[in-house]
């Protein structure tokens, strides 16, 4: 798969003032916080785009799963999959810590849940809905002193806000909420093998504070994973291709060698 | 044809109607608030009992008070199923509307969301359509419906869809025999669907309560009987000690 276009960027570093350093989210996956200078920083809402199979759940799992280790209370809010067999499919990594969900530091939440219980069922939500789940999650953001988040997935969500303005919207204020109250956070998207863009709607990429691609590549008859920070606002990071494994310790990455046979995505 | 020559088990009232009717019908009751509409359509239920299975939806009064009622006239409430559709509207939809107000103004708490147990799914899809047309689609020989009142399906309907309910009762009353009555006791809603209604009935009635003297006369008016306008009339009646007789009450306008 090639990488999409390449979303809007902030203005080069050389044109910024003298350089302040962020406080780093340091994700804990080894690998990742190299090629982010120390970590995602802090408060940064990042796209983490990629087709079925490509890792993006897991990796964003292993994010919340360090982060609470760290003490930094982590919440994943789930969409598309129920939080039960989340925290089953979970258990099967090394790295998980059944622990952390008892004592309240690894929240899941299932959005399904949450729709129920605030009446937004219905196919497209309207503005006042929009506004009815952003307050929410800031609410609970607040309340439980979240740090790190996971929405699983976004894509799910844009689904029944449906038009551009109101996602552009939507981002915006998520983001802003978010960033207010020092939580960084995890947004997946799923996008097709061959899409070219990093959401759905496209509008998505360029609210965000930084996207990271994941994709499946076939070589010598194998199919790999490889991962990408195509964009990360605040920090210099390196754009090249890793190669990635989910292993029961956790996601490791390899520098992605150009040679072998590619055999297309 | 249904062995049933009562309607309201009034003689004057019934008269020859029931020749004059198909096996399946469909009537309308209206009536102001006081006039006795529902002790009339409970009356209506009374007499199909032993004949038919009968099915009292009611919208307003507590199940207990329906039961009571019959039970001050005589009558055996015990053959009658009582369905109190506003009390499962409340529950299964109204009660819900409430939490979710709640979960809006309020917020939400980790407890509500984690381990929690979602409204009941059947909250999703309950309508009150549905509720009876189920009902009715389980019986397969003649029946008896009361729907007391229709005015509920106002408030939380769209008015077609207030006569679609009636048409959907009508045919099933025409195709197994039954014998429905619908009243209304606020023609005050939109006055095209309630004539809707009167088109769509085989039969019209409506009692009226006139204020004479120092109490009210009842008059229970015919107004409807398809394609036998012959056999409208206007009757004046009062209540008994086993439910509404023909006849003024003494010294009343005969």
């Amino acid at each position: 798969m090639e990488s999409p276009a390449e979303p809007p960027s902030p203005p080069p570093r050389a044109l910024m003032a003298p350089a302040t350093i962020l406080e780093r989210c340091t994700t804990g996956i080894a690998g990742l916080d190299d090629i982010l200078g120390g970590g995602i920083p802090r408060g940064n809402m990042v796209l983490v785009a990629g087709s079925v199979g490509t890792g993006k759940t897991t990796l964003c799992l292993e994010f919340l799963v360090r982060g609470a280790e760290r003490g930094e209370r982590s919440l994943f809010l789930s969409v598309t999959e129920a939080s039960e067999k989340l925290i089953q499919n979970l258990s099967t990594f090394e790295f998980f810590r059944a622990d952390l969900v008892s004592d309240g530091s690894l929240v899941f939440v299932d959005l399904p849940m949450l729709y129920d219980k605030l009446g937004l069922e219905h196919e497209e939500m309207t503005a006042d809905e929009i506004d009815i789940l952003i307050r929410t999650i800031h609410d609970l953001v607040e309340t439980l002193g979240v740090k790190r988040l996971v929405l699983d997935s976004l894509t799910s969500v844009c689904y029944r806000i449906r038009r551009d303005e109101a996602i552009r919207d939507f981002m915006l204020r998520l983001g802003q909420t978010l960033n207010d109250l020092g939580c960084t956070s995890l947004l997946v998207s799923e996008i097709g093998p061959t899409q070219g863009r990093y959401s759905m709607h496209g509008v998505e990429e360029a609210i965000v504070d930084g996207v990271v691609l994941l994709w499946n590549t076939r070589r010598s008859g194998d199919i790999l994973r490889v991962l990408q920070v195509v964009k990360m606002r605040g920090t210099a990071h390196s754009r090249a291709q890793y190669v990635i494994e989910l292993t029961p310790i956790g996601l490791l990455m390899a520098p992605h060698l150009k040679g072998g046979h590619p055999e297309g995505a | 044809m249904v062995e049933n020559e009562e309607i309201f088990g009034i003689p004057e009232v019934d008269g020859t109607l029931f020749a004059a009717l198909p096996p399946g019908w469909l009537a309308i009751l209206s009536g102001d608030s006081g006039s006795g509409a529902p002790l009339l359509a409970k009356q209506f239920a009374h007499s199909g009992i032993g004949r038919v299975p009968v099915l009292f939806y009611t919208t307003f009064e507590r199940t207990d008070d329906v039961r009571r009622a019959f039970t001050d006239f005589g009558w055996d409430p015990t053959e009658v199923k009582v369905v109190n559709l506003a009390d499962e509207y409340y529950e299964r939809v109204l009660v819900r509307g409430l939490d979710i107000a709640r979960a809006r103004e309020q917020g939400l708490t980790l407890d509500q969301l984690v381990g929690a147990e979602p409204h009941p799914v059947v909250t999703k899809s309950f309508s009150l359509t549905n509720r009876m047309l189920s009902d009715l689609g389980n019986i397969d020989r003649p029946f008896r419906l009361v729907l007391d009142s229709v005015d509920f399906f106002f408030e939380v309907l769209q008015p077609n869809d207030v006569t679609t309910v009636a048409r959907q009762i009508r045919h099933r009353c025409q195709t197994i025999g039954g014998q429905a009555l619908l009243t209304i006791h606020s023609v005050t809603h939109d006055r095209a669907v309630y004539g809707l209604l009167q088109d769509l009935a085989d039969l019209a009635f409506q009692l009226r309560a006139e204020p004479h003297g120092g109490r009210y006369v009842h008059t229970l008016f015919t107004e409807k009987v398809a394609n036998r306008p012959d056999l409208a009339r206007i009757t004046p009646v009062h209540v008994g000690d086993s439910g509404w007789l023909a006849g003024a009450l003494e010294g009343a306008p005969g």
